[in-house]
């Protein structure tokens, strides 16, 4: 959350929107904020692993304070990466196979 | 030094999320962009930023452009776990490594001091509470700064780069340097440890940045240089003391009549033959640019970028008693300037200038 006062005591500006309708950038600002945490939880499921399988206590201290291995830290940043790529990609308006052409498909037809 | 403030994986986390994000928007985002740009253009020629805004104004793609600029940063600093909420854990333990005292000769803070109203009015960088008002706030940024330009692999590098440039173009002995607007240190930095037979000012407005730049300069054990509390404008510092006046992504962040005020104190405090070299934001010649710089402008909160940009800074150095001023691209890291570097960056401007001999 932000500021409620700011130190000069100067109101905080009106609300910055990029969108038409100022409901999408709040609804985008929750989906980005869950996926901050969604990527949180999913490093933490990953190094929860990671302490397991290397035989070590699994305590909350040992996981706030996990350093990764540089081959662990290649695959936590690999995974992501992976993660953030697909969330963005959503944004970019790009299909993903080959639709049918604009001017129909007639020109398809041998009847 | 802060050896006290723990390593915290969700936190990490968190912030390498956000950066991702912000290298996708730079890589990926600001290409399609331009792309999108180049087909609603077509055969017609925008000329002028606002033009560009006017043809892209109900663009998807550019709303969410803007969008992630502005609440990538937001989230960096303020959201959930936001640089500044984040280290506001650790308030008591960064504030005692922030004051644990330092050799006499590196810190001047003027307990008077009165900040610009331009300066606490707006939260440059959207650092919540600006960088002056809260004792941690020179941590907060320096911590901040490390993602400011994602292209850059290590931000030391741009410093290093600035520092050699100046060096380089000095055609005088440098005995003293001053560094406008130094924020934490890090453009004095290569200056004072790079160079220990030459004298380096840092000058900043904000006490906690100079607090911090003051314990990284005893950390490395320097002698010589001074980090001091001063309006850019007016230095308090001896006329003609100085042999190279430099500033690093400062002039932006100040009205045109401070700006003015920088260019004649730096004509003011230089020796003959003495280098003016800042390091700023100046597009040229391209709409697209031009619209893609005054949107970062409103978007981060950096407003007088656009007035900046606007300026006739050659004659403004001119009116300032400079006769010899250039305007130079600056790269930022290698193949920056390369027409094949599609990504985001900075517009990086080198304005340079030299006191008669």
């Amino acid at each position: 959350m932000g500021m409620m006062q700011h130190p000069t005591g100067l109101p905080m500006k009106a609300e910055q929107t990029f969108f038409k309708d100022p409901a999408i950038d709040r609804l985008l600002a929750m989906i980005m904020t869950m996926a901050a945490e969604l990527n949180v939880t999913r490093d933490r499921l990953a190094t929860l692993e990671m302490l397991l399988e290397a035989g070590e206590p699994v305590t909350a201290k040992a996981l706030d304070e996990f350093q990764p291995s540089a081959e662990q830290k290649e695959k936590l940043d690999a995974q992501r990466q992976s993660f953030v790529n697909e969330l963005m990609f959503c944004t970019m308006g790009i299909e993903a196979s080959l639709g049918a052409p604009e001017d129909g498909v007639d020109q398809f037809n041998k009847e | 030094m802060f050896d006290d403030i723990p390593q915290n994986r969700p936190f990490d986390a968190y912030q390498s999320f956000v950066l991702d994000c912000k290298l996708y928007w730079t890589r990926q985002v600001f290409p399609e962009l331009r792309k999108r740009y180049a087909a609603a253009a077509g055969d017609t020629a925008p000329a002028t930023g606002a033009d560009v805004a006017e043809l892209m104004k109900d663009d998807t793609t550019a709303q969410f452009f803007g969008w992630y600029e502005r609440h990538l940063q937001r989230m960096k600093y303020s959201g959930q776990r936001g640089l500044a909420v984040h280290f506001s854990q650790y308030r008591d333990e960064i504030a005692e490594g922030l004051n644990a005292e330092v050799p006499e000769r590196l810190l001047d803070i003027d307990p008077n001091f009165e900040q610009p109203v331009y300066y606490t009015n707006i939260d440059i960088h959207q650092h919540p509470g600006g960088v002056w008002s809260d004792e941690i706030a020179g941590y907060v940024y320096e911590r901040g700064a490390q993602s400011t330009a994602p292209m850059l692999k290590e931000h030391a590098t741009l410093w290093d780069r600035v520092k050699k440039q100046a060096m380089d173009r000095a055609q005088t002995e440098v005995k003293r340097v001053v560094d406008m607007g130094c924020g934490f240190g890090a453009s004095t930095y290569p200056f004072y440890t790079d160079h220990p037979e030459i004298d380096v000012v840092g000058l900043e407005l904000s006490a906690p940045c100079l607090r911090l730049a003051a314990q990284r300069a005893a950390e490395s054990q320097a002698q010589n240089v001074l980090f001091k509390q001063a309006d850019a404008t007016d230095t308090g510092l001896e006329e003609g003391s100085a042999d190279i006046v430099t500033s690093t992504m400062v002039l932006h962040e100040m009205p045109p009549s401070h700006v003015k005020g920088v260019f004649k104190e730096s004509h003011r405090l230089l020796a003959p033959g003495g280098l003016s070299i800042h390091l700023d934001f100046l597009v040229r010649d391209d709409p697209f640019r031009e619209y893609i710089h005054y949107g970062h402008s409103a978007r981060n909160n950096e407003p007088f970028m656009v007035p900046l940009n606007q300026m006739d800074v050659v004659q403004a150095h001119k009116d300032a008693g400079f006769d010899d001023v250039e305007i130079v691209p600056f790269e930022e890291f290698d193949g920056a300037l390369d027409p094949s570097m599609t990504s985001w960056r900075f517009p990086w401007t080198l304005i340079i200038a030299r006191k008669a001999a």
